[in-house]
């Protein structure tokens, strides 16, 4: 074998495709001959596997963009009334009774009341589009220069600068630079600054926002989603004598009385102490905790649900919330993992119907074909939040290869339609023979042709 | 799910289909165009603009389990659009710059936080002139190096969706990689 063979076959092993390119068992066994012979070759791969993680690092963000690309075509193509728009409308009752109807926590359901109604949220400054044009560029438009109120589950409060009494803030009002915002015991929200960053406000929150970049946390708790821009992004705690300063990332943090505990969950910050100098960086996955300006750091563990509170935001962002898809692909990622994954299995339970497309998707996803377990762990949580709306998606997986998808997807439908099993009970599915399972199959898509009307649409 | 059950649903309205075809093949196509093109900022723009495209003419697809080849199609056509566009008005000095120095690209770099210690900026830097590099192989290499990283790709999609063999796509990327270091360890130097 020759070195430009050797190497063509060690970029494949890097990539885990050995397989993929048809390579002869009797061929890995050369390579490993020339390896053991050639020192080039060898260094060679250590320097594939350093300019692989390097590349990956580079290619971060381009992920990113592709994600958020992806998320701005699907506000324009539903800003121009197609896609399934219509079908995305709201209706708090129906959803009210079909939550009910299948039994899950009260909390996913009071979300639902807090959602704001069709209009605001469709056609507020901050996530309208600019009027379609012809062609292209198709960015989001900075629609005003303020910092916006984009969502809120309650009552949110500003004082604006000069200002000597607290008012209302309603969702989708501006405010000016120097405002001071609040929320109650049971409010939560989110703020878009003009460059895209979200600013997320937990219960009993208090902030002042010096500038869209300049945050003073007086207490209560902050998230930050940080778009790059020339001017940083930072959150000054006055208790814990700290600021923490971003660019490109996301991060959360609790003040408390004399101190501040930073989780980060994107990138990396910087934090400096009173006089400006800096003492630390903290890191993606890192948790800290400051006061008086020194800063203990930690790994954090469970980070999605270290920041769980900010659930509630994203369900009040409708169903296709590709953050919370994400964030539930972590959470079911956990299950199994530690003596504390029932709370990770108890938060995707909290979000209800919001997590039944996402589980569906994830178990059909190739992703999750790799992992056998977390498929069937996500069936298994399936089964418990499925809702009327989703019985063509338990159909359709019904005809997965794993037994136990079958069986939880038929335990589910039985559950929403009364006991109907099509002569196949639950536990059954994992066993049967595959002509009478899809036969069963089979009576279940005509079923659902006879009951369409009764099966309500995908909210 | 297929691609070609999804073209089926969104084209029957139902929810949430479109949404998940758009979102798997946003980085294939954003890749395919940032290779075409050269350039991260204008293929997304592209990129957008194809996917756009392919959802309004989504009735005029006769085969929808051909989704994936004709959704390429309309990325080269828009791609070549603005490649034409962009030559026919000789484009101007200063984008000329933007596009051959990579001086002037990590000069921009440098702008984003002044402020920002002097290790993160040197990463920046690596990170940009990395991508740059990427940006100035051969087409061919490209184009299979960045489906591969903006996705992780498995060979054989990448082979089915290039019409190429799998081995093919190996030989690219080893080829790909190997002028990357050559290129990277030159301008270290």
């Amino acid at each position: 074998m020759d070195c430009e063979r050797a190497l063509n076959l060690l970029s494949a092993r890097l990539d885990g495709e050995l397989g993929g390119v048809e390579t002869p068992e009797t061929e890995q066994a050369e390579l490993e001959a020339h390896l053991s012979g050639c020192p080039s070759c060898r260094e060679g791969f250590a320097a594939l596997e350093r300019q692989d993680r390097e590349l990956r690092g580079a290619f971060q963000a381009r992920r990113e963009a592709a994600r958020s690309m992806a998320e701005g075509v699907i506000r324009r193509y539903r800003s121009e009334g197609k896609g399934s728009a219509t079908l995305l409308r709201r209706r708090p009752w129906l959803t009210v009774a079909l939550s009910a109807a299948a039994g899950f926590t009260v909390a996913a359901i009071l979300f639902r009341q807090w959602a704001p109604p069709d209009a605001p949220v469709a056609g507020s400054p901050i996530v309208a589009e600019a009027p379609a044009e012809k062609g292209f560029p198709v960015k989001e438009p900075a629609s005003s220069r303020r910092v916006q109120l984009a969502f809120a589950s309650d009552r949110i409060e500003v004082l604006p600068p000069g200002a000597t009494e607290w008012k209302p803030l309603a969702t989708g009002d501006g405010i000016d630079a120097g405002s001071r915002v609040r929320t109650g015991g049971r409010a939560r929200c989110e703020f878009r600054t003009p460059d895209g960053s979200e600013v997320r406000l937990n219960h009993a929150t208090e902030l002042l926002f010096r500038s869209a970049r300049r945050i003073e946390l007086a207490r209560g708790e902050v998230w930050s989603s940080v778009e790059e821009d020339l001017e940083p992004y930072a959150v000054h705690v006055p208790h814990a004598e700290a600021t923490i300063t971003a660019l490109g990332t996301r991060f959360n943090v609790k003040a408390g009385t004399e101190e501040a505990t930073l989780t980060v969950l994107q990138g990396v910050t910087r934090v400096d102490d009173r006089g400006g100098r800096e003492v630390a960086h903290v890191q993606s996955g890192e948790q800290a905790r400051i006061a008086t300006g020194q800063v203990k750091k930690s790994p954090a563990r469970d980070l999605v649900l270290a920041t769980s509170w900010v659930h509630e935001i994203l369900v009040m962002k409708g169903h296709d919330n590709e953050e919370l898809k994400r964030r539930m692909e972590d959470l079911l990622a956990q299950i199994g993992q530690n003596k504390m994954s029932f709370l990770a299995e108890k938060e995707i339970v909290a979000l209800g119907d919001h997590c039944v497309r996402p589980l569906h998707s994830f178990i059909q996803s190739d992703l999750s074909r790799k992992t056998a377990g977390q498929r069937d762990d996500a069936a298994r949580i399936l089964q418990k939040i499925a809702v009327p709306w989703s019985i063509p998606l338990l159909v359709d997986l019904l005809g997965d290869e794993s037994g136990e998808v079958r069986a939880h997807a038929a335990s589910a439908l039985k559950r929403l339609t009364d006991g109907e099993t099509q002569g196949i009970e639950p536990s059954e599915w994992r066993t049967r023979p595959r002509e009478e399972r899809d036969a069963a199959r089979g009576k279940w898509r005509a079923w659902i042709q006879q009951n369409r009307a009764l099966i309500p649409e995908e909210p | 799910m297929s691609d070609e059950d999804l073209v089926l649903q969104t084209t029957s309205g139902i929810a949430g289909a479109f949404e998940e075809l758009v979102r798997r093949w946003a980085p294939r196509i954003l890749a395919l165009c940032h290779a075409r093109v050269g350039r991260s900022d204008e293929a997304e723009d592209l990129a957008q603009e194809t996917l756009l495209r392919g959802l309004r003419g989504l009735r005029t697809l006769e085969k929808p389990a051909s989704f994936g080849s004709w959704l390429l199609g309309i990325a080269h056509r828009t791609c070549l659009d603005w490649l034409k566009a962009r030559k026919r008005s000789m484009v101007s000095l200063g984008a000329l710059e933007r596009d051959g120095n990579p001086a002037e690209a990590l000069g921009a770099a440098a702008r984003v936080d002044p402020a920002v210690d002097p290790a993160a900026l040197e990463r920046r830097e690596e990170i940009t002139g990395l991508l740059a590099e990427v940006e100035r192989l051969p087409e061919e290499h490209r184009e299979v190096l960045m489906l591969f990283y903006y996705e992780e790709m498995k060979y054989r999609d990448i082979a089915a969706l290039l019409a190429i063999s799998p081995a093919t796509v190996n030989f690219r990327l080893t080829r790909a990689r190997a002028l990357l270091r050559e290129r990277m360890e030159r301008s270290r130097r």
